[in-house]
C-alpha cells in the first residue's frame, strides 16, 4: 500500500465520496494521468518532489520503474483507496489537503516592478533557450520556423490584448495552441502563464478573465489530452503550486524568496518553465 | 533526398527526452534533418512551411509522435531509423510496435 502525502482537494473529494473508475492515459518515469471515465478529465499521480498541482495526488513513491503500470490499466476507487488494478494501491488516510488559491494583485505595485526587472534579467541570463522570447537562428529549419511563428504570434497575442481587441486576441491565441515541439506545446505553456495572470483578483484583465475560456474552446481540437488539461485549468485559474508561489512572491516577496521560486518554474519541463514564466511577464506588463 | 515518416500513435514522451531525442536525431551523421514533435495542427504548418508534409504527417493526430527523418536516400533514412530506434529503446519504447515507415522522394535541389 503506498500512501499519498498530498493532493488536490476535488481529487480527494472524488475518491472519498463518489466512485473513481478510470484507465491509466499515460506514464512517465515520475508521474502518471489517469482519465476518469466520468467526466473523461486527466488526473495525475505524482512522486515526491514534485509540486501540488490541479486533479493531482502526491505519493510517497521515488518513480513508477519498478511499479510495472502500463497505458490502459484500470483505475478505481474504495473506501479512501485508489487502486490501479492489483499493480498499486494508493491510501488517501492521513493525506494534506492543497487548494489552489492566487494571489490578490497588490494595491501598490513597486515591489512588484523590482521584482518583475530581476526576473526578466534572470530568465534572460538562466532560462531555458525558449524559442519565444527571441526568434533565433539555429541552423535547423524546422526550429528556426518554429521559433520565428512563435516569437511573431505571441507579440501579436500581446498587442491585441494591449488594445483590448479582445476578439482577435482569441484568433491569435488560438493560432499558439498546439505551436512547439514538446510535450505542452511552448505556445500553450505561454498562455498557461498569460491565463494565471488574468485570474489574478484586482489585475485589470481579470475582468476580461472570460478570455481564457473562449480561448479554451478551441483548445481541445488543437493540442493534446495533456496539455488541453493544463491549459483548461490555468483558464480557471487552476496551476500548480510552484507557479502560485512565483506570483506570490512577485507581488509581494524578497528577491531572494523571488530567485528561489522562480528556478522552481524553470525547471519544469525542458522549456515549459521558461515559456510559462514569459506569459506570466507578458500578463504583468499590460498592467503597468 | 528522401524523406521518411514514422507516426507513433498516442505516444506521450516528457518535454526533456523530447528535446534530447530530437536533439540527438539531428545529430546523427547521415541525417540532413530530423523532426520528432506532437502532431498538432500548428506543428503540421511548420511542417509544411519546411517542405517536408506528406500525407502521413497531414492525417497525424495530437496525441501521436511525429518522426520525420530527411536524407539523401532510402537506405540512408531506414539507417537513421533503427538509430532513433536505439535511442527510443535505451527509453523503454520500442519503435517496432506499430511501426509504418512511409517513404517519399523529394526532388534534388
Amino acid at each position: 500500500m503506498r500512501f499519498a502525502k498530498s493532493g488536490d482537494d476535488d481529487f480527494i473529494q472524488q475518491i472519498n465520496h463518489h466512485k473513481f473508475h478510470g484507465f491509466v492515459h499515460s506514464t512517465f518515469n515520475r508521474t502518471l494521468n489517469i482519465q476518469c471515465l466520468d467526466s473523461g478529465d486527466l488526473y495525475t499521480i505524482a512522486c515526491k518532489g514534485i509540486d501540488n498541482a490541479p486533479n493531482t495526488l502526491i505519493i510517497d513513491l521515488e518513480d513508477f520503474e519498478e511499479a510495472d503500470i502500463r497505458v490502459n490499466d484500470l483505475v478505481s476507487s474504495d473506501h479512501s483507496v485508489l487502486s490501479i488494478t492489483n499493480k498499486m494501491s494508493i491510501t488517501i488516510e492521513g493525506i494534506k489537503n492543497w487548494t489552489c488559491i492566487l494571489p490578490e494583485y497588490p494595491s501598490v505595485a513597486d515591489v512588484l516592478e523590482m521584482n518583475l526587472s530581476t526576473m526578466k534579467q534572470y530568465i534572460k541570463l538562466h532560462g531555458n533557450n525558449s524559442r519565444i522570447e527571441r526568434a533565433f537562428k539555429s541552423g535547423n529549419p524546422f526550429d528556426d520556423e518554429m521559433s520565428r511563428m512563435l516569437h511573431e504570434r505571441t507579440q501579436l497575442l500581446v498587442s491585441e490584448l494591449q488594445n483590448k481587441r479582445m476578439a482577435t486576441a482569441i484568433i491569435h491565441a488560438a493560432s499558439l495552441i498546439g505551436l512547439g515541439p514538446g510535450l505542452t506545446p511552448a505556445g500553450d505553456d505561454f498562455l498557461v502563464g498569460l491565463f494565471t495572470v488574468f485570474n489574478i483578483e484586482n489585475h485589470q484583465y481579470f475582468s476580461h478573465h472570460s478570455f481564457c475560456e473562449e480561448v479554451v474552446l478551441h483548445a481541445k481540437a488543437l493540442t493534446n489530452d495533456i496539455s488541453y488539461m493544463a491549459l483548461a485549468k490555468a483558464a480557471a485559474g487552476q496551476v500548480r503550486e510552484s507557479i502560485i508561489d512565483l506570483m506570490e512572491a512577485l507581488f509581494r516577496g524578497s528577491e531572494e524568496v523571488l530567485i528561489s521560486s522562480l528556478r522552481r518554474v524553470l525547471a519544469i519541463g525542458s522549456t515549459s518553465g521558461t515559456d510559462i514564466a514569459l506569459g506570466i511577464i507578458a500578463g504583468l506588463e499590460m498592467n503597468m | 533526398m528522401t524523406v521518411q515518416v514514422l507516426v507513433k500513435p498516442n505516444t506521450y514522451i516528457d518535454s526533456v527526452s523530447l528535446m534530447s531525442l530530437s536533439t540527438k536525431a539531428n545529430q546523427i551523421e547521415i541525417v540532413e534533418q530530423a523532426i520528432i514533435a506532437m502532431g498538432t495542427e500548428m506543428n503540421k504548418e511548420v511542417i509544411r512551411n519546411v517542405g517536408l508534409m506528406t500525407p502521413e504527417v497531414e492525417s497525424a493526430k495530437t496525441s501521436d509522435l511525429v518522426i520525420i527523418v530527411k536524407a539523401a536516400s532510402e537506405e540512408l533514412c531506414e539507417r537513421a531509423f533503427e538509430s532513433i530506434n536505439e535511442l527510443l529503446t535505451k527509453r523503454k519504447i520500442p519503435l517496432k510496435e506499430r511501426v509504418k515507415l512511409n517513404t517519399q522522394q523529394l526532388p534534388q535541389l
